[in-house]
């Protein structure tokens, strides 16, 4: 199913379902583009500039491997995505994780895939440990000096089980009820990341990824030869409004362990916002952390292949959708949304014939770089 | 971040350098820029310095404002860096600026020269103009005080002899020549550089073609020896230098009054020896690069400029040009046949063996590594191979790849077909599978790779 039109109304989706999850395909005729479920719950492949037209076209989940020429490894990762059922970011990242695992897409993909799948225990663990001496510190003005190693000896979770029970006396807390508070609140930063504690979480390192995806394409644009009308300027302003979302969201997030004492005792009220924020925060972020791998391989190309890296980030831009942005920015976005589909309309680059295997090569390392 | 470049390791700059702030940079190019002023430190600065051109290229900062670099700014679109001790006609070595500008500290007025650093330091790095002023009154006096110690040393055999002692090497001898040449018409070389694109032209628009008109014409009026010095400065920063001889006609059409025949053989002359230059330099890059992917795209743009170079010459050179080209195909075909092909020939044979061996993991994924960058090597290779007549040198290999890689993929299905997990266990069997479907999908595309696929899945669901 095709849909021709280049009002900017279809660049702007209402919801983040209706914009879906980007896919990390490897093929380069299907770069940026995204799934997600229709009206029925049967997944669609969203996809802009195809050849030939217009707009922003939609296929049936099953018919892309018959519509494009793709690699062996995309057609495992669409084979593993069709078991989802509800597409979110994290259901494709895990379905990556898996095809890329295989080595299809190359040995980094796939030591960056095992290296991901692996480290995210550790991380939960020392995410979790960071949040008990950051509660630690404000309560009881207590340095928690402890290491991963100590912590998984008795005397070490002796000396933490210790502390919470100080904690538990002094807020007048039962101390299963902090145990299990504590359990849920590091489950649910695992990816966040606590304040200023490292590891940072998978998703606040993306805001550093994001800063200096700033400071570089700006650089670039300030010096790279671009004609004034070139939109590459549009990468920058959506980016750096987005951010404005990605900053509250995790201000949000960070406000409860500002005030932790508060956090526990309110814990029934503060944990939902918390888990919306967990599912929030992916959505917020999905398909930039592939833009930023694509920029950081382009900046050690030449000024050709920015340019070209420039048009495949346009192909898929994500706009931050009508329902999760203030209403005073509507018209910021449909702006956006304009400028985008004025690109799409007179940058018809995907090809749907042979693979370029040096573009195909490119792909595998985004690939690569975004898993890891 | 440390500003000392002492603190940074080589090795780590690489994966640093789009990392470092922007103002640490800047210091740190100014830190070197001061250093590389000590001879004896100028060597590792410049090493230094080109590791961080990938990032200068993008962040152009601040750079200090020292007579040395306003010295060289002029000819700085034909500076190339390699450790060729030959030049080609009009390129000059990186190498050759220091030597050059410490023989204009040692044949100027030390006062001078302060005088002239002191106006530099004055004047705002952004006002193009009041720089252009100044430097039309420090070119000059360059370009004069170098001219006299040049013709000096070419009227007379021991003075030649002090000069080529005093620079170091001959190359650096025909350097000068070519930095007195620029200097002498740097102005309109300034205004010309600062109005064209700054490099890969591959379309000169009127209002282009009108800037190199003016510069052609004012340094005609000048010195009409030098205006071949415009000519290099318009070749660095075309994409295909074939461009120039369709250039050079619009300006004749333009009514330039320079002698356009003149320019276009020195054109000629420039675009052949360049060409040459380019066989030494790619093998410089074959022996330094870490990937046979890089080597054969790296030689892909050799080959579109050596074949630019002919087209140029097909039209306006001289039989001896054609000659010389020819015999540049010629040596970059031999060079990549034996450099590039059969170089890598046992090493293909022992990493085919060593993927379904028996070797540790780092043997195997070595091995597979090796064979990948073979194939993509070879496929990129196949798309000039016919330029240099390598075709079936190419295509032979790829054919011997494909039918190893086949016959390696039928005794696998066939070993998963028995089922003998004690010879072959389902983990083992797995990653082969994978590892066959990848270089077959290198090799002959994603549809007979994924068939390989479907077919092994399908045997070792029953295994």
């Amino acid at each position: 199913m095709a849909n021709g039109s280049t009002t900017a109304t279809h660049f702007w989706p209402t919801s983040f379902k209706e914009r879906g999850v980007a896919v990390p395909f490897t093929t380069p005729s299907v770069a940026m583009a995204r799934v997600r479920n229709d009206e029925r719950g049967r997944l669609e492949l969203v996809i802009s500039g195809l050849s030939g037209g217009r707009g922003v076209y939609v296929i049936g989940w099953s018919a892309v491997p018959e519509t494009f020429k793709l690699t062996v490894y995309d057609r495992v990762l669409h084979e593993h995505i069709n078991y989802i059922e509800t597409v979110s970011p994290e259901e494709v990242r895990q379905a990556a994780l898996r095809a890329a695992a295989t080595g299809l897409a190359g040995d980094d993909a796939a030591e960056a895939a095992f290296k991901s799948s692996t480290r995210v225990t550790e991380d939960q663990i020392r995410i979790s440990l960071a949040l008990t001496q950051h509660l630690v510190k404000t309560i009881l003005d207590v340095d928690l000096d402890i290491g991963l190693a100590e912590l998984l000896m008795p005397a070490g979770q002796q000396k933490v089980q210790n502390l919470l029970g100080r904690i538990a006396r002094t807020e007048n807390i039962d101390p299963e009820t902090l145990s299990r508070v504590m359990t849920e609140w590091g489950d649910l930063l695992d990816a966040l990341g606590v304040l200023e504690h490292k590891p940072r979480g998978r998703f606040r390192k993306v805001l550093e990824d994001a800063q200096h995806f700033q400071t570089s394409y700006a650089d670039w644009l300030r010096t790279g030869e671009l004609s004034e009308d070139h939109p590459a300027m549009l990468i920058a302003d959506v980016l750096e409004e987005t951010l404005k979302s990605w900053a509250q969201a995790f201000e949000t997030t960070d406000e409860f362990a500002h005030d932790p004492r508060s956090t526990i005792k309110n814990w029934r009220s503060v944990k939902p916002r918390l888990e919306a924020l967990s599912i929030q925060i992916p959505w917020l972020e999905d398909g930039w952390p592939a833009i930023f791998s694509m920029w950081e391989n382009a900046l050690r190309e030449g000024h050709e292949q920015r340019v070209e890296t420039v048009a495949t980030i346009m192909s898929g831009l994500p706009l931050l959708p009508r329902d999760e942005v203030a209403p005073g920015t509507h018209p910021r976005w449909m702006e956006f949304a304009k400028r985008l589909s004025l690109f799409a309309a007179r940058n018809e680059q995907r090809s749907q014939g042979d693979i370029n295997i040096e573009t195909m090569l490119r792909q595998e390392q985004v690939l690569a770089r975004s898993l890891g | 971040m440390s500003t000392d470049p002492k603190d940074i390791p080589l090795g780590e700059l690489e994966g640093q350098l789009f990392r470092i702030p922007e103002e640490d940079l800047t210091k740190l190019v100014a830190q070197l820029e001061r250093r590389s002023m000590d001879a004896s430190k100028a060597p590792a600065v410049a090493k230094i310095l080109q590791q961080l051109r990938p990032r200068l290229a993008i962040l152009k900062p601040q750079r200090q404002a020292t007579l040395v670099r306003f010295f060289a700014e002029p000819f700085a679109d034909l500076l190339y860096t390699t450790g060729e001790p030959r030049k080609p006609v009009g390129r000059i070595p990186r190498s050759a600026i220091m030597p050059c500008y410490w023989l204009l500290q040692r044949i100027s007025d030390p006062e001078r020269l302060k005088r002239y650093q002191h106006d530099l330091d004055a004047i705002d790095q952004k006002d193009e103009e009041a720089l252009l002023a100044f430097g039309t009154g420090f070119w000059r006096y360059a370009s004069g005080q170098l001219h006299r110690v040049f013709d000096e040393a070419e009227k007379d055999k021991s003075a030649k002899a002090t000069l080529l002692k005093s620079l170091g090497e001959p190359f650096i001898y025909a350097a000068l020549k070519e930095i007195v040449g620029v200097l002498e018409v740097a102005v309109p070389v300034m205004e010309l550089r600062n109005a064209l694109p700054t490099s890969g032209i591959s379309h000169v628009t009127n209002a282009s073609l009108e800037h190199i008109c003016t510069a052609l014409n004012t340094v005609h009026k000048q010195r009409p020896a030098n205006a071949e010095f415009v000519v290099f400065v318009i070749l660095a920063r075309l994409k295909n230098p074939a461009m120039i001889v369709e250039i050079m006609q619009r300006a004749e059409e333009a009514g330039t009054l320079a002698d356009v025949s003149a320019v276009t053989q020195i054109a000629n002359e420039a675009i052949v020896s360049q060409a040459e230059a380019k066989i030494r330099g790619l093998e410089e890059k074959i022996h330094a690069a870490t990937s046979g992917k890089n080597i054969a795209l790296q030689t892909e743009a050799f080959v579109k400029d050596v074949l630019g170079a002919a087209s140029a010459i097909g039209t306006t050179g001289s039989r001896m040009q054609s000659r010389q080209v020819a015999r540049t195909k010629t040596e970059m075909s031999d060079l990549v046949r034996r450099e590039v092909l059969e170089s890598q020939d046992s090493l293909t044979s022992s990493n085919l063996a060593s993927i379904g061996g028996t070797g540790s993991t780092s043997e195997r994924v070595s091995a597979q590594k090796g064979l990948e960058d073979r194939i993509v090597s070879l496929r990129i290779s196949d798309r000039f191979a016919h330029e240099l007549g390598l075709d079936r040198d190419v295509s032979s290999r790829l054919a011997e790849l494909e039918h190893s890689v086949n016959e390696q993929s039928k005794v696998l299905l066939a070993a998963i077909k028995k089922r003998d997990s004690a010879a072959l266990s389902p983990e083992e069997a797995e990653r082969q599978l994978f590892t066959q479907i990848r270089l077959t999908e290198l090799l002959q595309g994603p549809e007979i790779a994924n068939r390989l696929r479907l077919e092994g899945e399908q045997l070792l669901q029953d295994y």
